[in-house]
Order: C-alpha cells, then sequence, then structure tokens
C-alpha cells in the first residue's frame, strides 16, 4: 500500500508556544491509527495541525507525497481529509441538512447515503445544530465530515461526553466506515481499549514526542505499558 | 390629517428602504465579518455616479443605469477587498476605522477633483414623476417604485441567505470559520463575495437615492452617521435588524422634520440613545 500521509519531524503550536516537538508518524491507505495518551501531551494539536490550524515551526507533513504546508485549511479538506473535530463545533444557524450540503463535495459519499448510516439524523434533518442532543452532534459532526469524501478521517475523542449506548452505536459506525470504506482512520480517544480496539497501529504521545508506537493488538494485551503511557479508564 | 399622516410614513418607509438598501452590505461586514467600514457610503457615491453619468453623458435611460451601478459599486468593493481590505481584517478596529476613514477622505476628494463639488442630476423617466392617488391620498410615484424594489431585494436577500448553498456557507463561515474552513469552505472567497455583494447593493441604493438623498461628493460623509445607526440599532449582521431599524429611522427622520422642524434633526439621535440603551447589542444583535 502506498503512504498516504507522512509526518515527518514536526515541530509545531500555537503562535511562538510549541506543543508537538518531533513527531514522526505515517499512514497508509486505508490504514487506522489510534492517537493516545493523557490529556494535554498534543493529541488534538496534531490533528489541527494537520488541517493547518496551527504554526508549523518544523518538519514535513506531506499527503501522497506532495507536501502540505503551504495549503490553506480549506484546500487540505478539499484533498480528503475529512475533520471530525473535538467539541463537535456544530454551525448553529445551519440546518442538520444544510451541514451536509454546504460542504458536500462530488464522490460516493451524499447526503442521502450518511442519512442511510445515520436514520436519527433522517428525522432530524430540519433541526438546527444547537438543537441536537450530544449523540446527534456526533453523528452530524461524523455525517458532515464524509460529505467531503475523504480518503482519511480525523476522529477527534468521537465519544467524548456519550451516553454507552449512543458509543456503542457509533463505534459500529466507525467501525463499518473502517474496514468496508477502504477510509483510513486516526482516531484520537480518551477510552483506550476502545480505540485500540477499532486500530491496526497506535501511537501514544507524552508531553508532545511520540514515547511508544506498535500495533494496537499488542498494546491493547500488554496492561503495563498501556497503564503507563495512558490512564486507562 | 390623516391623510397627511399617511403620507409622511410613506415617506418615511421610501427613505427607510434607501437606507435599508444601502446599510445592508454594511451590517454584513461589520457583523459577520467583525470589519469596521466607515467608507461603505463611497461605494454607495460610486453607483450614484455611475447612474448619473451614464444618464447624462451617455444618455441611458435611467432604469437602464441601475443593474450598472450595482455591478460597478460591486467591482469596486471586491477590488478594493482584494488589494487593502483584507489585509485590515485581522487588525484592531482603531486601524480599520483609521484606514476606511481615509478612504472616504480620499473618495470625497477625488470625486470632486473629478467630477467637480456640485450636486449631480437625475432624470426620472415619466411614468415615475408625479402622484399616484390611493383612496384619495397622494403617493410619489418614485417613492412607490422604490419601496418595491427594495421589497424585492429584500426577499430575494433573504432567500439567498436562508434558501441557497452559498448562503448556507456564509452562515457556516459566520459560526465558525475555523470549522467551515476545516470543512472545505473557502472563508475568504466567501467573505469576498458577500462584500461584493454588500458593496453592490450600496451602489444600487446610492443610484435609486440620487433624487431622495442627493448626490454629491460629500455624500459618503454625510449620511455615514445613518448607515451607522442602521447597523447599531438593527444589530450587525442580520437582515431584519436593518430593516426594522431603517423603517424606524427613515419614518421618525421625516416625521420628525416634518411636524418638529425646530429639532427635527436631532430626533433620531434621542431615539439613538434611547434604544441603545433598552437594547445595547442592537434590536435584533447577535453578540450578548
Amino acid at each position: 500500500m502506498a503512504e498516504l500521509l507522512v509526518v515527518d519531524g514536526v515541530t509545531a503550536g500555537y503562535g511562538e508556544s510549541v506543543v508537538l516537538d518531533d513527531v514522526s508518524l505515517s499512514l497508509e491507505e486505508g490504514d487506522r491509527l489510534a492517537l493516545l495518551g493523557r490529556n494535554g501531551v498534543g493529541k488534538t494539536t496534531l490533528l489541527v495541525t494537520l488541517m493547518g490550524l496551527t504554526r508549523l515551526h518544523r518538519g514535513r507533513i506531506s499527503w501522497r507525497g506532495a507536501d502540505l504546508a503551504a495549503l490553506p485549511t480549506h484546500r487540505r479538506s478539499h484533498l480528503g481529509i475529512g475533520w471530525v473535530p473535538q467539541e463537535r463545533l456544530m454551525f448553529a444557524s445551519l440546518t442538520v441538512d444544510e451541514h451536509l450540503t454546504s460542504v458536500a463535495r462530488p464522490g460516493p459519499w451524499t447526503p442521502a447515503r450518511a442519512y442511510k448510516l445515520f436514520p436519527r439524523l433522517a428525522e432530524r434533518r430540519g433541526n438546527y445544530g444547537n438543537q441536537l442532543s450530544g449523540g446527534e452532534q456526533q453523528m452530524l459532526a461524523i455525517a458532515r465530515a464524509l460529505m467531503v469524501n475523504p480518503a482519511l478521517l480525523l476522529l477527534d475523542e468521537p465519544m467524548e461526553g456519550l451516553a454507552p449506548i449512543i458509543v456503542q452505536e457509533l463505534m459500529n459506525v466507525v467501525r463499518e466506515l473502517a474496514e468496508e470504506g477502504g477510509m483510513a482512520v486516526i482516531v484520537v480517544e480518551q477510552h483506550a481499549r476502545l480505540a485500540l480496539s477499532l486500530t491496526r497501529q497506535a501511537v501514544v504521545l507524552e508531553r508532545g514526542r511520540v514515547v511508544h508506537r506498535g500495533p494496537s493488538a499488542e498494546l491493547a494485551r500488554d496492561a503495563d505499558t498501556l497503564h503507563r503511557l495512558v490512564a486507562v479508564a | 390629517m390623516v391623510g397627511n399622516f399617511i403620507g409622511v410614513l410613506f415617506d418615511g418607509v421610501a427613505y427607510g428602504s434607501l437606507l435599508f438598501v444601502i446599510s445592508i452590505g454594511l451590517s454584513v461586514t461589520m457583523g459577520l465579518m467583525n470589519f469596521v467600514n466607515l467608507a461603505h457610503g463611497a461605494f454607495a457615491m460610486v453607483g450614484g455616479y455611475a447612474c448619473a453619468l451614464l444618464m447624462t453623458r451617455a444618455g441611458m435611460p435611467f432604469l437602464a443605469t441601475l443593474p450598472v451601478a450595482f455591478v460597478v459599486a460591486a467591482v469596486a468593493g471586491i477590488a478594493l477587498e482584494r488589494t487593502l481590505y483584507q489585509r485590515l481584517y485581522k487588525a484592531t478596529h482603531l486601524d480599520q476605522v483609521m484606514f476606511t476613514i481615509g478612504v472616504v477622505f480620499m473618495a470625497v476628494a477625488a470625486t470632486t477633483w473629478v467630477f467637480g463639488p456640485s450636486q449631480q442630476p437625475v432624470r426620472l423617466p415619466e411614468f415615475l414623476r408625479g402622484q399616484v392617488k390611493v383612496a384619495g391620498v397622494g403617493f410619489g410615484a418614485y417613492r412607490l417604485f422604490l419601496v418595491a424594489v427594495v421589497a424585492a431585494i429584500t426577499v430575494a436577500l433573504h432567500l439567498t441567505m436562508t434558501r441557497t448553498r452559498f448562503g448556507a456557507q456564509v452562515r457556516a463561515a459566520v459560526d465558525n470559520p475555523v470549522a467551515a474552513a476545516g470543512l472545505g469552505i473557502d472563508v475568504n472567497r466567501v467573505f469576498g463575495v458577500t462584500f461584493a455583494l454588500g458593496s453592490g447593493l450600496a451602489g444600487l441604493g446610492g443610484a435609486l437615492g440620487i433624487d431622495v438623498l442627493g448626490l454629491e461628493p460629500t455624500f459618503p460623509l454625510k449620511y455615514m452617521v445613518y448607515f451607522l445607526l442602521v447597523v447599531a440599532i438593527g444589530g450587525a449582521g442580520t437582515i431584519k435588524g436593518g430593516l426594522v431599524a431603517a423603517m424606524i429611522l427613515g419614518i421618525c427622520d421625516v416625521a420628525g422634520k416634518y411636524y418638529v422642524p425646530q429639532i427635527g434633526s436631532f430626533i433620531i439621535y434621542f431615539l439613538m440613545v434611547a434604544l441603545m440603551i433598552a437594547f445595547p447589542a442592537g434590536l435584533y444583535g447577535r453578540r450578548s
């Protein structure tokens, strides 16, 4: 499989500050990566750096061999990076339907297909972004990201603050997307075991640096290491 | 007496319609893009001059000049936005005020230099002159025309914002510019087009307003306060707020000058103070 994304020696942060320190990782087409670590170690910063929303001090990010550094955020989305942000970032004055149609780009993923994936959203298509439950917002955040027809889906704490039954439902959807869709996925998740069960490889960050990388299954079995690197809930 | 009152009310509505068309673009740039553009009236003046000059020098009929006024002002708007305004989006409001007031002075001076300081004439077509009698009350034909045009523009604007993909993208970019960009919306382009649309509407308003507001090089300064009042009272960034505020201002200004001419010019300022105390963020303000 060809390399989809290569992050090479990236040092990045907000303004002058440095959050990520010399981070490297790579992802093949259709691959699934768990990005783990305690709170505030830079997991979200890495995802928003991929979206071009931080200041890249050093290092290189390449997408299918091309350098991403000079590309503005919206062009990265056009390349096929589907961003499901932490906090979901709903548009309060857009309906559910408009969340999908306003960002939709041609490809296999259409609003109709997203409604099939999340029937709950179809029932709510006329509701505004701020009139949804937490679970519905998360579904919409994922559906919205699918509208850009991504080759890589960035899921930033998709299960945060959701009821267990909703988590189960979303897990099934994400698994389905990852396994059938041929879509690469990077999951940032506090529930480490959940993220590991979804992915093939894992990267653990600590204070902005990569402190562990390896197959997800291996890390899931190694309770001591997992506990040392990530406070397991 | 009653007929008189209705006449004054109607003139106020017509005046308010003009204020609305000219100011709505300012409301958008201030409310949605958080940019203080004191030079907004200059775009209205550009439209007005396009209309007046096409009539007097090229012999174009009034109605035919209106779309041109829109386009010329929109093009002027987008040219300035791309070259200059865009650099100040992240600047402080004071910098924005200094810059745009500079643009106003340059526009006033340049217009005086090129076209002279005098009022520009407008020749309205025959059917827009005189009065139309409805139930015994005379209405200015041109004012009826104004109200009708503005009503149509308002409906079109409302539909554009609520029913089209572009409208949804504008709202998304305003709700959360970071999320919008992260999902592929080119926020700069959306704002650029919005700015051009607002400038174009100002230009159209400037052309429509020659007969009512007059047109001379100091136009952007003379009416700046009115345009700012519409935005301040209506609440920046809302079409509905701008419309209501423009109507309140138009009616109170006309009625004040008619019924209490001694203090007529001050009425709108009393009104503004009262409304700003009651609604600090404007009648339909977005900000908390």
